[in-house]
């Protein structure tokens, strides 16, 4: 039959569907000022409703005091009209998600009670068992301490109902339906009582969450393997359980309209420096967004230069290693939802840094720690170094191996800098392919691409064959970083640097490199110079790109300026005669 | 708005620099490189400039095949006739379609008749302009140094260049080449009073046996000049010894022997291999191996009427060869063969400084020597070295100690009974 | 940002005014010391340091009095406004004039040593660029770039000294005492011009943490500088001899284009020029802010940026001005260095009037 149809709109003029088609409203009508009318209508009658609600429950705490004044909130005594507000807040019948169960507490007399709760973030067990359980049934068996049995009518008060009979652990009274909305969103169970103008709270949060799995893109092979997982609560354990002092402090913020989003801020209070926390605190406050998806959204609200290439904060996937960052006097930024911690202060050495330099010996840490400064400095350096050789000083370049180039080029018809670019480009294609192929595909697909591509570009006479060799180790070596966000910068950097060379050579490479440097030195990074300890030069400089010994490591870092700069004894091994002979010598620590 | 204004036209400003290809910007393939350099005195106008410029696709592709008896040449060798040698390489833009480029000059080759008329004409350019470097090494050819350029053909090498490269460093191996044959070594005594230059000799083989150039009839088979060897086989092209010049002009010509004697006088020397003849029984050779002993220390007293250059130098010696029937470990016999060998030597050298002498050169740098006892340059120049070294008395004498007899103590022809 | 921007340390200090002396080591002054000084040129850097040490204290003095502040403050405040700003005004000029032929120098030696056909003013135009950015973003910034770039400035340095040593040979070096002690003698005191620029230590007083560290980064610095000055001097006595010393524009560039070691370690000259290019741009942006800031000062402005730009321009027109490079090299030997002993002298006529007027603190505050 659908052939008719067609038939039916090839020959029929007037059969347009188009009208008919949905549109979201353009095609002239009218704007949304009508349509979003109801809607503000409302919600200004709910708020009105609830104001006036609000200035009945003060008028009546008046007589009681100040106290009573100040924790009258619109919750009415009426349970039915607390509950149909709470639903048309709540868009119910529509939205499935919230459940209302009404019930009678086994007070004498019974009194009515909703329980309500969100479907999916709460534990249903506590609420069967811990809450419906001894409001239903236990009620009645209440006993003094004497096993005297009361007679007479139960005095009821919500006081009485949290002190006695709820054996939930966070119990919390809310006056105001915000608050209760609020409450139900983060997973917790709110029992409304009849002619009670206060609502009470259980703590039943179980959201969906995924189990503790090995770090994606920081992995260690001698070293802890758990990572963030999205719930923040369990991300501030994993850090609790590494850091136990009770001058461990979390902070929670709440960011976002919309979202709601939990900010977790943990620092070590008398490590840390308080004016630190000041300014990390004032910036979050000051966020006022819908939504705060992540952790990378929030760095780019905070951040002290957030256009800046090289990132100011630091983003990992470790508690290990945000746990060694705030011991020594950082601050730890955990968003909800997010498997990340945002560390501040950081400077331009975390790109040399893991976490697992330190369990190794010390050698070999500096060993790594080289290795990945030659990995930065071939990344970022060996294409202009490239087309400056092989386009302007040719005279340096030793003479068989420049004929050797000379004639492998002269296969090439284009200029070196377009071959160079076009390689780039291609390598970041498939990089970002890579990234993007479903996981099973991933590593082959590119392999196979970078090397017949390599090769097939060889043959075609697109690239020299040097080129290729060129492009991979750059490639390679920006892989070699461990710091993600770094590695962008320093992609993005090397085509600056690029440029600059193909312009005028080594001498615009060394005016490139010297303006970039100027550019990291005079960067911040929640007020710590971004080059330190480096330059200026601070204690805490042999550990950026040496790797001393963990036992001499007794200094905390000075560029956080921490309260308690001493973070080990001078001997931490005095079973070893030859550190009790370096006792004698005095402390040199002095020194900024 | 202007924010964004101004950068547009910032942006479209530096355009055109990325456009244009930015002044000194070349690509590989544009360029010729120069390789080697010969310059003659020109019959039509001053100069004959010979360039030797590679062609990258047969050098580097002619490592893989076999060397340089693949048949074709890796380079393109041109001679074009000008006022002065930048001037004359100019014009080969008329026919070879890439822009010429010295940076990689090994060598330069000046003709015999034209060094012996005057270096500088030709050499200032390598001081002066960008691309060429001091450390190329200068060979005064024989003859014609186009005719010689034509004849380069390494085959153990695929190019050239390394070829010339190694044989400079040869001084290091047996000393028959001067150490100090660079155009920075050059410039840095022409023209002055504390001494004079040597560079490097290199002849074509010649075809018959011709009369030698020696001077002297003299045992060592190191005493012939480049060009005399007596050998087959080969490529064609002979460097060994050195050119003497005073000032920037050539004056004489040293053979591999006396470069050696050179290098010793200068502390240049690492090792040579010597051939004596045995004190005992001189139609039977021993061959020794000499080596720097301690620094050479040269006096020059220049009180008195006629300075005098006196001088230790002091050598080891290891026998490589003793095929006699004295047994010189013996430490007498040991003793004879050093004073022997010792004695030779200063003969030799005093041989050489005379002809120097005659020459009015002083390529040893015995000025330098002379000048510590003078306190200042003015006092220096007033002295007036140049003029005073011909009459210079030499007193120099050398010790040779002998280290090790290899890897057999006696000869074997000693354990022959007395009488055989 | 205001004048006072900037805590600089000791070590950093000595680094910076290390490498801004030192830059112009590389330009045709150890030509100049070895003309005047003939074998003994390094005879003539030996004096100069001393006498350049010497000049220096007074200066010191001046700082220590007026602890915490920069010279346009000190001069106001012990010459009053008038005679005072003339005096900074005439220190500004003549770091300009030196800023100027520096700049020219340079880019005269990078054209005729690696890009022959480049305009010069495209390669003026990418230094004036990194200056003015150098200025832009402070002198704590300028210090901290030097701090990390010096390893890599100094290694370049040993290189070229270092793979050179087997070229020298020490006959070259006598006659010892050159042209005569008295013309060593002369020609050193007259040269004490070259370091002339650690003046603008004082004009930048107001960055350093305490004048204590003015004092050692002022000493120190020109030590050092002296030291090498010396080293390098001999060196190039040694390697070319001195006739043929005393006519390199570029001597470093030379010698570097000599090393070689081995058949690989050769060629490396393009290498060694990003290492000069970072001393000659440090040398060239302290040189810089220290104008803006002094003339801020004497203008009694209290931010030195808006004065930048119109620097920056002036610099521009002005590198254009000479006609070649003899000019640049007579009149800097002529003109500049002379006047550059005139320069040093200022800090110590402020320190004399000041003493008669008592203006300051006592003079061992530190």
């Amino acid at each position: 039959m659908q052939w008719r149809q067609w038939l039916r709109q090839i020959l029929d003029p007037s059969a347009s569907f188009q009208e008919q088609t949905f549109t979201l409203g353009d095609r002239g009508q009218q704007p949304a000022a009508e349509e979003q009318g109801p809607f503000r209508l409302k919600d200004a009658e709910a708020r009105t409703q609830r104001v006036l609600t609000h200035i009945d429950s003060i008028l009546e705490a008046v007589p009681l005091g100040e106290a009573a004044m100040k924790k009258a909130g619109d919750l009415t005594p009426d349970l039915d009209e607390n509950r149909r507000r709470l639903e048309a807040l709540f868009r119910m019948p529509e939205n499935k998600d919230l459940i209302i169960r009404e019930l009678q507490v086994a007070t004498q007399p019974p009194t009515r009670a909703v329980v309500c709760f969100m479907e999916g973030l709460s534990d249903k067990t506590i609420i069967n068992r811990d809450i419906l359980q001894p409001l239903m049934l236990l009620a009645h068996l209440d006993h003094h301490l004497d096993g005297q049995r009361e007679s007479g009518p139960t005095q009821f008060t919500v006081d009485v109902i949290i002190q006695r009979l709820l054996p939930g652990h966070q119990v919390s009274e809310k006056h105001s339906l915000k608050e209760v909305a609020e409450a139900l969103l983060m997973g917790d169970t709110v029992l409304l009582f009849e002619g009670q103008r206060t609502a009470i709270t259980v703590e039943t949060k179980e959201p969906p969450v995924r189990s503790i799995s090995e770090p994606k893109s920081e992995q260690s092979i001698q070293g802890p393997h758990d990572s963030f997982v999205e719930a923040f609560r369990m991300n501030v354990a994993m850090i609790r359980r590494r850091l136990k002092d009770p001058r461990v402090v979390t902070e929670i913020l709440t960011v976002g309209q919309v979202s709601s989003t939990f900010v977790a801020l943990m620092y070590i209070d008398g490590i840390v420096n308080p004016k630190l926390v000041a300014e990390v605190k004032q910036r979050v406050d000051g966020i006022k967004v819908d939504t705060l998806n992540d952790v990378g959204v929030l760095a780019q609200f905070i951040e002290d230069a957030p256009a800046s290439l090289m990132p100011g904060s630091l983003t990992t996937e470790r508690p290990d290693r945000a746990a060694a960052y705030l011991a020594e006097g950082h601050v730890a930024l955990i968003v909800d939802n997010s498997p990340y911690a945002l560390i501040f202060p950081i400077t331009f050495w975390s790109l040399l840094q893991t976490s697992e330099d330190y369990y190794l010996r010390f050698p070999f840490g500096t060993f790594l720690r080289f290795s990945r400064l030659a990995a930065l400095l071939t990344s970022l350096l060996v294409p202009a170094f490239y087309i400056a050789l092989v386009n302007y000083h040719q005279e340096m370049l030793p003479t068989e191996l420049m004929l050797f180039v000379a004639a492998s080029r002269e296969a090439v018809p284009m200029p070196a800098i377009l071959e160079l670019v076009i390689m780039e480009v291609t390598f970041e294609l498939i990089r970002e392919a890579g990234t993007r192929i479903p996981n099973v595909l991933g590593s082959a697909i590119s392999l196979v691409a970078s090397l017949i591509l390599g090769q097939a570009a060889v043959e075609a006479r697109i690239v020299s064959p040097l080129l290729i060799v060129v492009v991979a180790i750059t490639g390679l070596a920006s892989f070699a970083l461990p710091n993600f966000l770094d590695s962008f910068a320093i992609r993005m950097l090397r085509f600056v640097l690029l440029i600059a060379a193909a312009l005028l050579g080594f001498y615009g490479l060394a005016a490139g490199l010297f303006i970039l440097i100027l550019y990291l030195s005079s960067m911040r990074s929640m007020g710590v110079p971004y080059l330190a300890p480096l330059a200026p030069r601070m204690r805490g400089a042999a550990d950026t790109i040496l790797q001393p010994p963990a036992y001499t490591m007794e200094f905390r870092p000075r560029h956080v300026r921490p309260m308690d700069e001493r973070r080990q004894k001078p001997i931490t091994r005095p079973w070893d005669p030859r550190s009790r002979a370096a006792e004698e010598e005095p402390d040199r620590g002095g020194r900024p | 708005m202007r924010r964004k204004l101004a950068a547009n036209l910032l942006l479209l400003l530096m355009l055109p620099a990325i456009l244009t290809g930015c002044w000194d910007r070349r690509e590989l393939e544009e360029l010729a490189f120069v390789l080697m350099l010969g310059v003659d005195k020109g019959t039509q106008d001053r100069f004959n400039v010979t360039a030797a410029i590679a062609v990258p696709s047969r050098m580097a592709g002619g490592g893989k095949e076999s060397g340089g008896a693949g048949g074709e040449s890796p380079y393109l060798l041109t001679s074009v006739e000008g006022p002065t040698v930048l001037g004359a390489l100019s014009l080969i833009s008329g026919y070879v379609d890439r822009q010429l480029s010295l940076d990689h000059t090994m060598a330069v080759f000046l003709g015999e008749e034209l060094a012996r008329e005057g270096a500088l004409q030709a050499m200032d350019t390598l001081i002066r302009f960008r691309e060429s470097r001091r450390t190329t090494i200068l060979v005064v050819t024989e003859g014609k140094a186009a005719e010689f350029l034509a004849q380069i053909k390494p085959e153990l090498e695929s190019n050239p260049q390394r070829y010339l490269e190694k044989i400079s460093a040869n001084y290091q191996v047996t000393g028959l080449l001067p150490a100090t044959g660079q155009v920075q070594n050059f410039i840095a005594k022409v023209n002055t009073k504390y001494g004079n230059p040597v560079t490097f000799y290199a002849a074509l083989k010649q075809e018959q046996n011709r009369e030698s150039r020696t001077d002297r009839q003299s045992e060592s088979p190191f005493s012939v000049m480049a060009g005399d060897l007596p050998r087959t086989g080969g490529p064609n092209i002979e460097m060994m010894g050195s050119a003497a010049f005073k000032g920037d002009k050539m004056v004489g010509i040293l053979s591999g022997e006396e470069t050696r004697l050179l290098l010793m006088l200068t502390n240049w020397f690492e090792r040579g291999i010597f051939s004596v003849p045995d004190p005992r029984d001189p139609e039977l050779d021993i061959t020794l191996e000499i080596r720097k002993g301690r620094p050479a220390r040269i006096q020059v007293d220049i009180s008195g009427s006629r300075p005098r250059i006196s001088g230790r130098i002091r050598l080891e010696g290891h026998v490589l060869s003793m095929p006699v029937e004295t047994d010189y470990t013996e430490p007498q016999f040991q003793a004879e063969l050093e004073s022997e060998f010792a004695d030779f030597l200063e003969g030799e050298i005093s041989h050489l400084i005379q002809k120097t002498q005659k020459w009015e050169t002083d390529i040893f740098g015995f000025g330098h020597v002379a000048a510590r006892q003078f306190a200042t340059i003015q006092d220096w120049e007033n002295y007036n070295w140049p003029k005073h070294y011909p009459e210079a008395e030499v007193d120099v004498s050398v010790e040779m100690t002998i280290r090790r007899f290899g890897r057999q103590l006696s000869p074997p022809t000693s354990f022959r009974e007395k009488g055989d | 940002m205001n004048l006072a921007d900037g805590h600089i340390g000791s070590a950093e200090g000595v680094i910076l005014i290390y490498v801004c002396l030192a830059a112009k080591l590389f330009l045709q002054y150890p030509a100049f010391l070895i003309t005047a000084g003939g074998t003994a040129g390094w005879q003539v850097a030996l004096v100069m340091t001393v006498a350049a040490l010497i000049l220096f204290l007074p200066a010191v003095a001046l700082a220590q009095r007026f602890p915490g502040q920069g010279l346009s403050e000190i001069s106001r405040q012990v010459a009053g406004p008038f005679v005072g700003t003339a005096l900074i005004l005439l220190i500004c000029l003549w770091v300009l004039g030196a800023i100027t032929l520096t700049l020219r120098s340079i880019t005269e030696n990078f054209i005729i040593a690696m890009l022959p056909h480049t305009p010069p003013s495209v390669l003026t135009a990418a230094m004036i660029l990194c200056m003015i950015y150098a200025s832009y973003c402070g002198f704590e910034s300028m210090a901290r770039t030097t701090r990390i770039l010096f390893p890599v400035m100094i290694v370049g340095l040993l290189v070229v000294l270092l793979f050179n040593l087997p070229r020298v040979e020490a006959g070259r070096l006598f006659p010892f005492w050159g042209n005569g002690i008295p013309t060593v003698a002369v020609s050193g005191l007259s040269y004490v011009g070259m370091a002339a620029e650690a003046v603008v230590l004082l004009l930048l007083g107001a960055s350093f943490r305490t004048s204590s560290v003015l004092r050692t980064s002022g000493m120190l610095g020109i030590l050092l500088f002296g030291l090498t000055a010396i080293a390098m001097t001999a060196l190039l006595i040694g390697v070319f001899g001195a006739p043929d010393a005393a006519q390199q524009p570029f001597p470093v560039f030379t010698l570097a284009r000599l090393v070689y070691v081995g058949r690989f370690l050769q060629r490396t000259e393009a290498l060694l020029v990003m290492f000069w290019f970072f001393a000659a741009a440090v040398h060239l942006s302290v040189l810089f802010h220290a104008t803006a800031v002094g003339l801020a000062g004497s203008l009694c402005l209290p931010f030195y940026r808006p004065l930048i730009f119109p620097l920056a321009v002036l610099v521009a027109s002005l590198v254009l001005l000479p006609e070649d490079y003899m000019v640049v090299v007579r009149t800097d030997r002529d003109w500049m260095r002379p006047l550059g002993i005139g320069i040093l002298l200022i800090p110590f006529l402020l320190l004399v009037v000041a003493a008669i007027r008592r203006r300051g603190g006592t003079a061992d505050a530190s």
